[in-house]
């Protein structure tokens, strides 16, 4: 893995994603950008609060013969909670995210042709959408289900975006009606949309699983 | 766990260790019952109790190993709906994520949040990997009374939510909850006993305080008399003292009973309930009591007989200026059938119950009420219909007159009263005479 050192503190920083522009300094929480013929610091990001999350930066799996890395991790406040999205680096190529929320993950792909649909070319341009609502991606209908406004509280690792500390965006989930889901998101710089799908940790063959105190890892996850 | 993150309770100063750290948004602390907001760095306080905490089958901490993974209780829930009341303990494994566990009438059983909604399906039902679950029953409302642990969601006591229950095929169904911002979707499977009473272990190691769980509706708060105690022991050779005393001073409390218990009317009305139709909420009338604290009785007669039928009271007196209620329970029931015995029958057509403390202020009277037909044993019901002349069908209309009055004389505290006067004098007298060998029955002659 190549590393770079940080332009602020000195200190290495390993660069998990080639393809991604930012990576935080796990040392001084440094944002920096390492595109350029030079690394920059770009901004500082928060210190990531503690949690009991079983996924960490490196950990591995497999989705339908896709194998993905674990490289960087957002996490996001709202006013009744918080989740992570870990940034997966592919065999594929594609951009997805694991979404962790109340326990449960869900597989994010990034879907950029659904942002055709003209309820999401609205909300793209800056237009509210209401719970209900309905988006038609590729012949099936999805309802807007749930609505959040929320506010970057951190990230590690490498990431395709700066996150900055007044970071906001609106998440909108969709649900189709046997069991499809949809999450769109739009912040100052964009909007995306990434079809997803619930999967538990055994079936997308997770290991290198954070070690977490006064827990043993269940076998199946070894 | 030991690597948790720790917070303070801004209520007691109990240190509470959150289990799930970064999932967990609200604690009910286990030392006071105060809820807290976890969600951001600082603790705020959201409702303030200063209460022993319940004492729980599976105290928080507790361990145990279902279905090949080992599970944390975190958090516990009573809730109840208008027929029953059950216990709910959140489960937690990092690895695993969230479960419950279900008490409910002497079982348990296992509940698994569905992230995806199941599919409508023909008819009354829903279909949800491959199963089909049917609804018998209308969604209930249903609320939650007492919070203690970490949960991931805002929770506090008073929530409510619509439930319905959908059954599948054997021991499994799926339960649905419906608030104004989510649906929420659980697959509910029962479990053997065995299953979760030798799988748990408590945190210091000790045995399961199991109690069988919840199984009927709390009654009314009773009122507990204050200021009599139990005298104490004497010295031999007193025992006509100590006897006048004990039924002098229960005499006296006769009387002061029957004086304050002696009250007027406050509200009258009579009302119409439909059997078997969903509960109507009347309210009765308006009344201000001005003694810092009243005994309320209110008493439902029937005006018409009736025969395997029930009618459920839900009374409330609403303080008019705080909108405070002070809830009770009425029911005027009358069974009849025919077995190897003979014709029996039981209930009355007039149903009481008491307030006891009312603090002085205006009430409205206020009732929800239900009738309700008997299926129990159903040889006896269908014999009935035709020994019974008041056999009815569904849907026909029955008047209940409902009277409160201040007053109340509570028989059941003069029941305390009297053990706590006589009990101890009784006692010391049978012991007295038990260590002296002679036999009893000459010494109550002697002793009188």
């Amino acid at each position: 893995m190549a590393t770079i050192n940080c332009p602020s503190c000195g200190a290495p920083i390993e660069l998990r994603s080639a393809a991604v522009p930012y990576s935080v300094c796990p040392y001084c929480q440094s944002v920096v950008m390492h595109q350029g013929d030079q690394p920059v610091e770009v901004g500082k990001a928060a210190v990531l609060p503690f949690d009991v999350s079983p996924i960490q930066l490196g950990t591995t799996g497999e989705v339908d013969g896709v194998r993905f890395e674990v490289v960087g991790r957002v996490r996001w406040g709202w006013t009744d909670g918080s989740w992570n999205e870990w940034l997966l680096q592919c065999s594929d190529g594609v951009e997805r995210w694991l979404g962790e929320a109340m326990g449960m993950f869900q597989y994010l792909t990034e879907k950029p042709d659904a942002m055709m649909d003209p309820l999401l070319q609205r909300f793209a341009a800056g237009g509210p959408i209401a719970i209900a609502e309905q988006a038609v991606i590729d012949g099936i209908t999805f309802a807007a289900s749930d609505i959040k406004e929320a506010k970057c509280l951190g990230g590690e690792g490498s990431l395709p975006f700066p996150t900055p500390a007044d970071w906001t965006m609106v998440s909108v989930d969709f649900k189709g009606k046997t069991g499809e889901s949809l999450s769109v998101q739009r912040d100052a710089q964009g909007t995306g949309a990434y079809e997803g799908r619930y999967l538990d940790l055994a079936a997308m063959k997770v290991r290198g699983l954070r070690q977490i105190e006064g827990w043993t890892l269940p076998e199946a996850l070894k | 766990m030991t690597a948790g993150r720790t917070v303070t309770c801004p209520s007691c100063g109990g240190t509470i260790e959150i289990k799930a750290a970064g999932y967990t948004v609200n604690v009910g602390c286990q030392y006071c019952g105060s809820v807290l907001d976890v969600a951001n760095p600082d603790v705020k306080l959201i409702s303030e109790f200063q209460m022993a905490a319940r004492k729980l089958e599976l105290p928080l901490g507790s361990r145990g190993t279902v279905q090949g993974i080992e599970w944390e209780v975190i958090g516990y829930l009573e809730r109840s709906d208008d027929e029953s009341l059950w216990h709910e303990y959140l489960v937690f494994n990092p690895y695993g994520g969230y479960r419950w566990i279900v008490r409910s009438e002497g079982s348990w059983s296992w509940g698994t949040m569905l992230p995806e909604e199941p599919s409508n399906a023909f008819g009354n039902a829903v279909s949800w990997n491959g199963q089909r679950f049917s609804q018998d029953y209308d969604d209930v409302p249903t609320r939650t009374d007492y919070v203690l642990g970490e949960f991931y969601w805002r929770i506090k006591t008073g929530d409510t939510v619509q439930a319905g229950f959908y059954e599948g095929s054997g021991d499994t169904s799926l339960s649905c909850e419906r608030s104004a911002d989510e649906t929420s979707w659980t697959y509910v499977e029962d479990l053997p006993d065995e299953a979760i009473e030798q799988a748990f272990k408590t945190p210091d190691g000790s045995p399961l305080p199991l109690t069988g769980g919840p199984v009927a509706p709390a009654p009314p708060p009773s009122y507990v008399a204050s200021g009599f105690e139990a005298t104490k022991p004497r010295p031999k050779g007193e025992w006509g003292f100590i006897w006048k005393v004990a039924f002098g001073t229960l005499a006296a409390c006769l009387l002061v009973m029957l004086f304050f218990g002696m009250g007027h009317s406050v509200a009258k009305n009579q009302i119409e309930v439909v059997l078997d139709a969903p509960a109507r909420s009347y309210t009765l009338g308006t009344f201000t009591t001005t003694r810092s604290y009243q005994p309320i009785t209110v008493k439902a007669q029937s005006v018409e007989q009736f025969d395997n039928k029930w009618v459920d009271l839900d009374y409330s007196l609403v303080n008019k200026a705080t909108q405070e209620s002070i809830d009770g329970y009425g029911v005027v029931e009358h069974y009849s059938g025919y077995d190897s015995d003979g014709s029996w029958s039981e209930g009355s057509y007039s149903g009481k119950a008491k307030f006891a403390g009312v603090p002085a202020g205006t009430y409205d009277l206020v009732v929800e009420a239900s009738m309700h037909t008997w299926s129990g044993g159903s040889s006896s019901s269908s014999t009935s219909s035709f020994t019974n002349p008041w056999g009815t069908a569904t849907g026909e209309r029955f008047h209940i007159d409902i009277e409160a009055s201040t007053g109340g004389v509570f028989w059941g505290n003069f029941v305390v009263i009297a053990l706590l006067l006589l009990g101890v004098p009784i006692f010391l007298f049978f012991r007295q005479f038990k260590g002296s060998g002679t036999t009893s029955s000459s010494d109550w002659d002697d002793d009188d």
